[in-house]
């Protein structure tokens, strides 16, 4: 019988607050705040080349942030060198020592913090015997499959009892059957452990099912950090709509907002009229509407305040789904979801695209919100700031000066 | 045809590849021959013998060079590999400025001609008032040697997995711990490879020594060299017999060593 799963606590065991990292004139991370709490399962996710090694890295100490503060249980750790922070990484190559067999590398981390003998070895077969590797003592790395590898990279970091434990896609080189298997051996031994995850992932499906929270990044920017049904239901920008899960975007602009009669917001799309919810709107303002394929709906007359009209190109079976494809007047392809049970439309046939206010979302691109700031920023006759700072990079580099 | 052209293909490569060892060969097996022939002069065989072997045993003037020479390969050779080691290891790590001249200045020794390298180096310790003797010896040894190390060592190196001393760091070794307990161990290999070839280039050296030693130390190959003026002595040839066997076990032992290091 396992314990029961410890719930993620509220208190923060690392704090980022504004980080910024550059490599060279390359601006890396941007202005990143994030918030990591005790016993969570917060994964990293993000397309490639957005900087979650690189903020992995930063947390374990391997690389300088530019600018900004990060602390640990309320402590900066600017100068807290690597081998002194309570906290152990799994690195994507798992990077075990070749020269020593299995025993010995996982006692190694014990070995450097002078733990007695007797107590290592007793650790160390204890935590052999979580990732299921009894009897591989002995063994080089090399002899040893890939998942082997992976579970005694896990080892050799868990057995020290860190606080926080980082991960940088650990499962990215197993075969889809023993990735399946591992994340759930992963998230079963999290909870038992209640050892703080941070797990850099880029596959969307994995983050969704084992994380307590997730946090989406883009182009060194987080765009969003909340718990996994949020991220799918409520995405907070354009981009996460996008990136996860399928979604139907329509890029729009506000036709009433201010006065509507009805409760909802009246928009315009390229494809037609479309309806959304009713929120605070800059005049002009360039918006999306998302809706999920499995809550797109369609009709073969047009519903109020809805003028999409489309064409059905192709019904797609995929066994549990139908998906229907409809191609709308601008070009525009529209996805939707039917159970096994309904009959889809014909190809071509000539149909209306609608669905429930309820069940979209708006969202907004993060650049946009950076020129709506942007408007708001006052400049005095001489063409300078006079409330708000953009970023400086100058000032940024001055800092990096010793 | 096919086939013939094959069989004249196997016998060509059969035929060339024992002229190659022939060629390569010989001269250590006329060696050893004359090692074991009861005349003195190396002419022709003229019956087994062993004697030359006792007064190799009392030449002490041959003996006490060799004696030298080992001290000498020894000493330079750990120098050299101390220093190299450690060099290639910043030199593989660090980028700082000029790194690409220093690495261009390695070569140096190695390309040079001897002879001036030789020339150079005495003119340094005249220069340097260094009186010539063992120490310069060991000094000059070190000089052609360590570029060897440290390339060896470098290219083993280059095959190194950075993020294998992070994990240690990030397990809590501090960075003497991790070059002695990581990075070291790996790259040993290389280490063996290049300390084994610093020695046998230190032990056979002629022209570099014959231009910095003083008239204190001599070492095995000047002595042989003084012996030639006055004419060849079997006892010579079998000191160099003993030495060519002792080489080839060390050769050996090293290469089975490096592989067994680079299986694990
Ligand atoms: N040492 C470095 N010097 C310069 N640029 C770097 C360095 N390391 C990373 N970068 C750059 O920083 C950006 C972010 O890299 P990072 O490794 O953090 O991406 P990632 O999100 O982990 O991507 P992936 O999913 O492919 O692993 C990339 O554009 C990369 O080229
Ligand atoms: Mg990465």
């Amino acid at each position: 019988m396992e314990k029961e799963p410890e719930p993620s606590g509220t208190n923060s065991v690392i704090e980022i607050k504004n980080v910024d990292k550059f490599y060279g004139d390359n601006h890396i991370v941007k202005n990143l705040t994030l918030s990591i709490r005790e016993r969570e399962f917060l994964s990293i996710l993000g397309p490639s080349g957005c900087g979650k090694t690189t903020l992995l890295r930063m947390l374990a100490g391997f690389e300088h942030h530019t600018k900004g503060e990060i602390l640990i249980n309320g402590e900066s750790i600017d100068d807290k060198e690597p081998f002194k922070r309570n906290i152990n990484t799994v690195f994507q190559n798992y990077a075990l020592f070749p020269h020593m067999t299995i025993y010995s590398n996982i006692a190694y981390g014990l070995k450097m913090k002078r733990v007695k003998k007797d107590e290592i070895e007793k650790r160390v077969i204890e935590v052999l015997a979580m990732v299921r590797l009894e009897g591989f003592e002995n063994r080089y790395p090399s002899q040893l499959s890939g998942g082997q590898k992976q579970r005694v990279a896990i080892a050799r970091a868990i057995v020290n009892n860190p606080q926080v434990l980082l991960l940088d896609e650990p499962l990215g080189a197993l075969d889809m059957k023993l990735r399946k298997q591992m994340q759930i051996e992963l998230k079963r031994l999290q909870r038992k452990l209640g050892i703080t995850f941070v797990y850099v992932t880029h596959d969307q499906e994995e983050a969704l099912t084992m994380s307590d929270r997730i946090a989406v990044m883009n182009r060194g920017v987080l765009e969003q950090c909340a718990p996994p049904s949020d991220i799918y239901e409520k995405p907070g920008t354009k981009f996460i709509a996008d990136f996860i899960g399928e979604s139907n975007l329509f890029e729009s602009v506000v036709e009433d907002g201010s006065d509507s009669t009805d409760g909802n917001a009246h928009l315009f799309s390229e494809g037609g009229t479309l309806l959304g919810k009713l929120e605070q709107f800059e005049e002009n303002e360039l918006l999306y509407v998302c809706v999920r394929p499995e809550k797109t709906l369609y009709s073969l007359a047009s519903v109020d305040g809805f003028s999409l009209c489309g064409i059905v190109r192709e019904n797609i079976y995929l066994g549990n789904v139908i998906k229907t494809i409809v191609v709308l007047t601008n070009g525009q392809e529209v996805k939707i979801n039917l159970s096994p049970g309904q009959v889809p439309p014909a190809i071509e046939t000539v149909l209306y695209i609608y669905w429930n206010v309820k069940d979209c979302v708006m969202v907004r691109t993060i650049s946009h919100r950076i020129f709506t700031e942007l408007e708001k920023v006052k400049l005095n006759e001489y063409g300078e700031v006079m409330e708000a700072e953009p970023i400086n990079k100058e000032e940024v580099k001055s800092q990096e000066a010793p | 045809m096919e086939r013939q052209n094959n069989l004249s293909v196997k016998i060509f490569s059969r035929v060339f590849s024992f002229f190659v060892f022939l060629f390569l060969y010989a001269p250590i097996v006329v060696v050893i021959l004359f090692s074991f022939n009861v005349s003195k002069r190396n002419i022709v065989f003229e019956g087994f013998t062993l004697k030359w072997y006792g007064e190799m045993l009392n030449n002490s003037a041959l003996l006490n060079s060799f004696y030298n020479s080992l001290i000498v390969a020894a000493v330079s050779t750990t120098i050299a590999v101390i220093v190299g080691t450690l060099a290639a290891i910043a030199m593989h790590r660090y980028k700082f400025k000029g790194k690409g001249i220093i690495d261009a200045l390695m070569y140096v020794p190695i390309v040079i001609p001897e002879i001036v390298l030789g020339i150079s180096l005495l003119s340094s310790f005249a220069l340097a008032n260094v009186p010539l003797g063992n120490i310069t010896l060991i000094i000059a040894h070190t000089t052609f040697s360590m570029p060897f190390v440290v390339f060896t060592v470098k290219a083993r190196l280059s095959g190194f997995d950075r993020s294998l001393e992070e994990a240690a760091m990030d397990l809590g070794a501090n960075r003497i711990k991790v070059l002695l307990g990581i990075t070291i161990p790996i790259i040993t290999p290389g280490i063996i490879s290049g300390a084994a070839l610093a020695f046998t280039l230190s032990i056979d050296d002629f022209v570099v020594s014959f231009f910095t030693t003083g008239a204190s130390s001599v070492t095995f190959p000047l002595k042989i060299m003084e012996f030639v003026r006055s004419g060849i002595r079997p006892d010579v040839y079998a000191l160099s017999s003993i030495i060519m066997l002792a080489t080839f076990i060390v050769v050996i032992a090293s290469q089975v060593a490096a592989y067994r290091k680079s299986k694990e």
